[in-house]
């Protein structure tokens, strides 16, 4: 058995998401604030018996703030079996939950919801507007009740749904609370909390104090079990011997194999070299019970024989790979008792072990029974694991999006992807928006034209971008789209149309026209086919170079930029004299050719470095990369980075604008109006770049 | 627990097993030791043992047997009638599965679907003996004979499915269905429940032995079976009880292999008493095992010698003679075929008697209302919290919390000790019973702010609760008042002589039993004899015979009064098996 989605209605700052996980190790990705502990924190509200059990009366706070009041409104948490058969202590869960329609699935639903009296008054009032919003007005949060269903067969994610089945807060119709609709809603049953063991691994910044805390300890929780599995013959040889208990108790069995235990897990999971050794001792003790809770963890390490000392002098790293073994052995020892299933949930494992560690560990772990689920927000652990496994988080105003970016990919497929996302590259499952560019050169040049430019920094606007062959634009933007990752990604590349003109006979060409032409027909080509295979995706678009980057850069008339850069290309006068002429021409045939030579030159990526260092606020940038850039945005931003934006362009040199012509009088005069700001910018400066980017934003 | 050689033999027996039992043999017995084995070897916390029973008495009889000599897990079992189980582990689980349940429904009050049925069958002209048949047989249909009771039986679901209500019957039936549509279902069940045991099985209706039969058909590792009945003391056949053979139950039960095992030696009655019934039945051969088997007792036969009227004196003196005898009064049982004439008995032997305690459940004002939610509330608050009832009191406070978490969501924070004090803090100063008890339900009420009218079947069940009391009352005329003292009584301990009819009396065993009423058309009753074969009638009447006088330990006084007229005015008949049995009375 094990968990095949997770739906959230409501909650927190899940408007309506649905998580899907697969069999052994799954991870949910997604920057800070992005809700992954709310995520996990739904998924231990209908299955982890270690919170207490009226956690699951919840706060108003706990209301999506996307909802205009949350008066009225449910919350729905489910959860999705499959796998479920009959068997292997799954009977319980089965029977409350399964769908018995040979699927061997099951669902788990969690409802928060106004009680019955409230429902039945809302929906006595349907037709009776006035009196339906004074009922909702009054509505307090101690007239919400908790419920478990099983066997719900609706996707409350759906409006429809949740309309007919919570109620229409447009047109204030609300279901006859009567009609139970046991199968759309479920079955009440108790919660099944202990049918299955979930452990959960906090991330944890303190770990040493938790520690040593008594009620928090990992280490009491193992030695609970120990108490009753001592002797009476050996309790009371403990009593007497209270002067000698401290190496008695050292010498018990039951507590060397918890040691032992500890220092199993830790060598299987860092290995001889790395892990510290572990012993247990006791300080004066009295009777069994307490003695055994007196106990605690000494640690030294491998080098100086003998020595052990208190956890304090522990490094941070060492103590969060004690805290972590002792919750993976305390995990270990709950597969023993019957479940249906187990969970191992690590919240950000990057705060306990070091990530090239982690996927073996968890791949380890995830062996049977045991489903594995860690939430983190490192690149490094997600260029680790496989898209497959992946749950994306995405924020975008304040509403998370959950993506699934292997949504129906095969697993060739899949594993070609992952091949390609090295640690850089997987910064595009955690973007707001996308631009893939063709090689080095944009990759160079582009931050440095936005950062110039524009005044903000390419991470700044959320956008990632990413360099990749021609060859793969393909297969990365396919990760794109409604059911993958709902971000743009803006594709930019080459048209090659040919700098020379061309004769109508081929046959005519010289060597330099020949390969101008097999560069434009195979641009041509490409960009059909691109063009094709973007047409029906939202998500994607593509902006291309009439000819390529460079000779498009200087189409824009940067011919300034780039003569700068000759002087650390020749040392001879006359070698740069005789360029400079050839790059101010106005034919492209004769710049176009000139600005390829250099590249070709010094070589594309060291060229453009030096030219990204010549780039200023007086560069002009390409039109189809601003293009790419508001749409990589998804044509919006925040108006503070607008307004950032303009007081940069303000400051600095502006090529079109004249300096008594910028308005920065008034944007001195009018602080907290960024609005007005901005919208004094686009008409002072009509011709600017900025200006032209700004509208492309929707403005 | 002591087991016999042949109990043992049957209760460790490694394969499927099949009892028929002689009275007295310890089928109850066996049944409890193999249910604790079961328990003991059940793995894992989801399995359990399933004991159906044929009264949710019996079923606490066998937990309380279990609770004496295993530390008692009540996960590990689940004990109860076919009904609650269809109830707790198909119906309500599944009901989403049918269109009818997936509204929301409820079990209709078994006085109201009499009250519904018979102003139906008012309605249409129909007699009050026109029998109206309300159960289903495997293909869904309700045989009935004409065209009128087909109507009526009609018009009454269609009455109920107006008001979200279903009846036992429709609840079997369902049940059915539901294993039928989704076989899942009664494999999951068979993966939950590792042993079967059913008790009584030659009443079981052919409905329940389909459920029963899928269950066991559907599970992929069968669970083990262990069956326990006796054809001669198949007493329901009037309502569709059904005993079958071993070769019929290995049919039903396909793939079972049921090995059938004899119990033939009786702990109960002594020798002579075993002789005397063994001729109803023709099972010669019994031996009686008890410690006083060769004790002689009393068995007497008073054949029209008794009017009517003077039945009560008469049986009066005969408790008095046998309380003299030092038989103390809980094992004294006074039987007969019928409720009607037990009522007016009970009565005149209160008056007669006063200084004798009564176990008769039949004049409670509660009687009939075991369903009611009220009758728990009632419970709670007309008994005191005492050691002995201390952890019933938490269980019934328990159902009410489960109940009410319907509809009220505050009671779910509730726990039954907190409802048990505000119960306990009601206080009146009325001594009328009904008053109090109106009170009370509306201190509750109050207390837990509970809204009447959001919920309708509370509402119905608060009304239905004081209509039956009223009319309980009523019949009782003169026998107790209406106050609360009185109704306290009726939930003390079960002490005093015990007056039931036969099927009441099924499975206990009193050292003296004085039966009455042994006349034609009492035993078996006219609706039963009525259309059928007198093969049919006379077997009725010759397992009736046989379950009232192996009832009797040591004493046993057979009665066929005179007086009684039919409704043609025709003297009633002593019963035709008891003239032709030629026995030595005392």
């Amino acid at each position: 058995m094990y968990i095949s989605s997770l739906k959230i209605r409501n909650f927190r700052n899940f408007d309506r998401s649905k998580f899907v996980f697969k069999k052994g190790v799954n991870t949910i990705l997604g920057e800070n604030g992005s809700g992954k502990t709310n995520a996990l924190y739904a998924l231990r509200l209908l299955l982890d018996d270690s919170l207490p059990r009226n956690i699951t009366k919840l706060r108003d706070s706990d209301f999506c703030r996307n909802l205009k009041t949350w008066k009225g409104h449910w919350i729905i948490i489910s959860v999705e079996f499959d796998e479920l058969s009959a068997h292997e202590g799954c009977q319980t869960l089965k029977h409350n939950t399964g769908h018995m329609d040979g699927s061997e699935k099951g669902t788990l639903t969690f409802y928060y919801r106004p009680c019955l009296r409230v429902r039945q008054s809302l929906f006595d009032a349907n037709g009776d507007r006035a009196k339906s919003k004074e009922l909702i007005d009054n509505i307090n949060i101690d007239d919400y009740e908790v419920l478990f269903t099983g066997r719900s067969s609706t996707d409350f994610l759906l409006e429809d749904n949740y309309k007919n089945l919570v109620g229409d807060f447009d047109t204030l119709i609300f279901p006859q609370p009567n009609d139970k609709d046991l199968k759309s809603y479920g079955v009440k049953i108790s919660p099944l909390h202990e049918e299955v063991s979930f452990t959960f691994v906090k991330a944890l910044r303190d770990v040493v104090s938790d520690l040593k805390n008594y009620r928090h300890s990992p280490l009491i929780e193992l030695l609970k079990g120990v108490a009753s599995d001592i002797s009476d013959v050996d309790a009371e040889k403990i009593t007497n011997l209270v002067a000698e208990l401290n190496s008695n108790i050292s010498e018990l069995d039951e507590i060397k194999q918890v040691s032992k235990g500890i220092q199993d897990t830790l060598h299987n999971t860092v290995g001889y070299t790395f892990s510290p050794t572990i012993d247990i001792e006791s300080s004066l003790p009295s009777e069994l019970n307490k003695l055994l809770q007196k106990l605690s963890l000494t640690v030294g390490d491998n080098f100086v024989d003998g020595y052990s000392g208190d956890l304090s002098e522990l490094s941070l790293g060492g103590a969060n790979l004690i805290y972590l073994a002792l919750k993976l052995l305390e995990y270990e020892r709950k597969q023993d008792i019957d479940k249906a299933a187990q969970f191992l949930v690590i919240e950000e494992p990057e705060a306990h072990i070091h990530t090239h560690i982690q996927k073996t560990l968890f791949e380890n772990h995830s062996v049977g029974k045991t489903q594995v689920f860690l939430s983190t927000h490192s690149t490094h652990i997600s260029s680790a694991a496989e898209i497959s496994d992946m749950n994306i988080l995405g924020l975008s105003e304040n509403v998370v999006d959950v993506y699934q970016p292997s949504f129906g990919l095969g697993k060739d497929e899949c594993s070609r992807i992952e091949r390609y996302l090295n640690a850089t590259r997987s910064t595009l499952l955690f973007a707001k928006g996308v631009i893939l560019v063709e090689g080095d050169a944009e990759l160079i040049l582009i931050p440095s034209l936005v950062k110039k430019v524009l005044g903000v920094s390419l991470d700044e606007l959320g956008v990632s971008l990413i360099s990749m062959d021609s060859a793969f634009f393909e297969h990365i933007s396919k990760l794109f789209c409604e059911e993958r990752i709902r971000k743009n990604c803006a594709i930019i590349t080459d048209s090659d149309t040919s700098i020379v003109a061309l004769h109508i006979n081929p046959l005519e060409d010289t060597p330099l026209q020949k390969s101008c032409r097999n560069s434009q027909i195979s641009g041509i080509q490409r960009k059909t086919k691109l063009d094709e295979y973007v047409q029906e995706n939202q998500y994607i678009q593509a902006f291309y170079a009439k000819h390529t980057f460079e000779v498009d850069f200087l189409l824009e008339d940067n011919s300034i930029e780039v003569i700068e850069t000759l002087s650390s290309i020749y040392s001879k006068e006359s070698s740069i004299k005789k360029s400079k002429k050839l790059l101010k021409s106005s034919d492209t045939d004769i710049f176009g050719i000139e600005i390829l030579r250099l590249a070709n030159k010094e070589g594309k990526g060291w060229f453009s470095l030096l030219l990204s260092e010549k780039i200023s606020s007086e560069t002009y940038m390409p039109k189809y990369i601003m293009d790419a850039l508001a749409f990589s945005c998804k044509n919006k931003l925040a108006e503070p980075i607008l307004h950032k934006m303009c007081v940069y362009r303000l400051e600095n040199e502006m090529t079109l604008t004249k300096e008594e012509d910028k308005p920065i009088q008034y944007f001195e005069d009018n602080l907290s109006n960024k609005t007005d700001c901005i919208n004094e910018f686009l008409r002072a400066c009509p011709d600017d770049d900025l200006t032209y980017l700004i509208h492309l934003l929707g403005r | 627990m002591e087991l016999s050689k042949e109990q043992s033999a049957a209760v460790h027996f490694e394969g499927n097993v099949y009892v028929t039992a002689c009275p007295g043999s310890g089928k109850t017995r066996a049944l409890t030791a193999r249910l604790s084995l079961g328990m003991s070897q059940l793995y894992g916390k989801s399995e359990k043992v399933l004991a159906v029973t044929y009264t949710n008495r019996a079923a606490e009889e066998i937990k309380s047997r279990i609770e004496q000599f295993v530390v008692f897990d009540s996960k590990k079992i689940w004990a109860g009638t076919i009904h609650s189980f269809a109830l707790d582990w198909i119906i309500r689980p599944y009901a989403g599965y049918l269109p009818i349940l997936n509204n929301g429904f409820e079990i209709a009050d078994e006085y109201e679907t009499r009250k519904i049925i018979a102003d139906l069958k008012q309605e249409k002209g129909l007699g009050f003996f026109q029998e109206i048949n309300t159960s289903f047989d495997r293909a869904g249909n309700v045989a009935n004979s004409n065209r009128l009771a087909r109507e009526v039986e009609q018009e009454y679901r269609q009455h109920l499915q107006a008001r979200k209500q279903i009846d036992f019957d429709q609840a079997l039936y369902f049940t059915y269905q539901l294993l039928e549509l989704r076989p899942e279902i009664a494999e999951t069940l068979g993966t939950i429940f590792r042993l079967v045991c059913i008790d009584e099985v030659q009443d079981t209706q052919d409905l329940q032995y389909a459920i029963l039969s899928k269950i066991y058909k559907y599970s992929k590792i069968k669970p083990k079976l262990f069956i326990v009945g006796d054809v001669n003391q198949a007493i329901y056949d009037g309502i569709g009880g059904l005993s079958k053979s071993l070769l019929e139950l290995n049919v039903e039960f396909e793939g079972s292999n049921l090995n059938h095992f004899k119990f033939s030696d009786n702990y109960r009655s002594t020798q002579r008493v075993v002789d005397y019934f063994s001729f109803f039945r023709n099972t010669h051969g019994i031996t009686a095992k008890a410690d006083y088997s060769k004790s002689a007792g009393v068995i007497q036969f008073l054949n029209q010698s008794i009017h009517k009227d003077q039945l009560a004196d008469e049986i009066a003196s005969i408790i008095k003679k046998e309380l003299n005898n030092g038989v103390s009064e809980n094992e004294i049982c006074i039987v007969a075929p019928q409720w009607a004439p037990i009522r007016s008995l009970t009565r005149k032997l209160i008056s007669l008697l006063p200084n004798v305690k009564f176990d008769a459940p039949s004049s409670s004002p509660f009687y009939g209302q075991h369903d009611n939610f009220w009758l728990i509330v009632a419970k709670i608050v007309l008994t005191i919290p005492s050691g002995s009832l201390y952890s019933t009191r938490i269980r019934w406070a328990n159902e009410i919390i489960t109940r009410l978490g319907d509809s009220y969501h505050k009671t779910s924070d509730l726990t039954a000790k907190q409802l048990l004090k505000i119960l306990n803090s009601f206080s009146s100063e009325t001594i009328v019973g009904t008053d109090y008890l109106c009170e009370c339900f509306n201190y509750l009420i109050e207390q837990l702010d509970i809204e009447l009218e959001v919920d309708s079947s509370l509402h119905e069940a608060h009304g239905l609760f004081f209509e039956k009391a009223q009319r309980n009352i009523e019949l009782n005329e003169d026998q107790y008042r209406n106050e609360v003292n009185v109704f306290r009584s009726f939930f003390k301990e079960s002490t005093g002589i015990v007056i039931n009819t036969c099927h009441g009396v099924k499975g206990e065993e009193y050292e003296t039993v004085i039966a009455f009423g042994m006349l034609k058309g009492f035993i078996p009753h006219w609706d039963i004899i009525i259309n059928q074969t007198a093969q049919k009638a006379r077997s009725s009447e010759s397992k009736l015979l046989y379950v009232i006088a192996s009832r009797a330990k040591k004493n046993l006084y057979i009665i066929a009064e005179n007086g009684r007229q039919t409704r043609t005015r025709n003297p009633y008949e002593t019963s035709q098996m008891l003239l032709q049995y030629n026995y030595q009375y005392d």
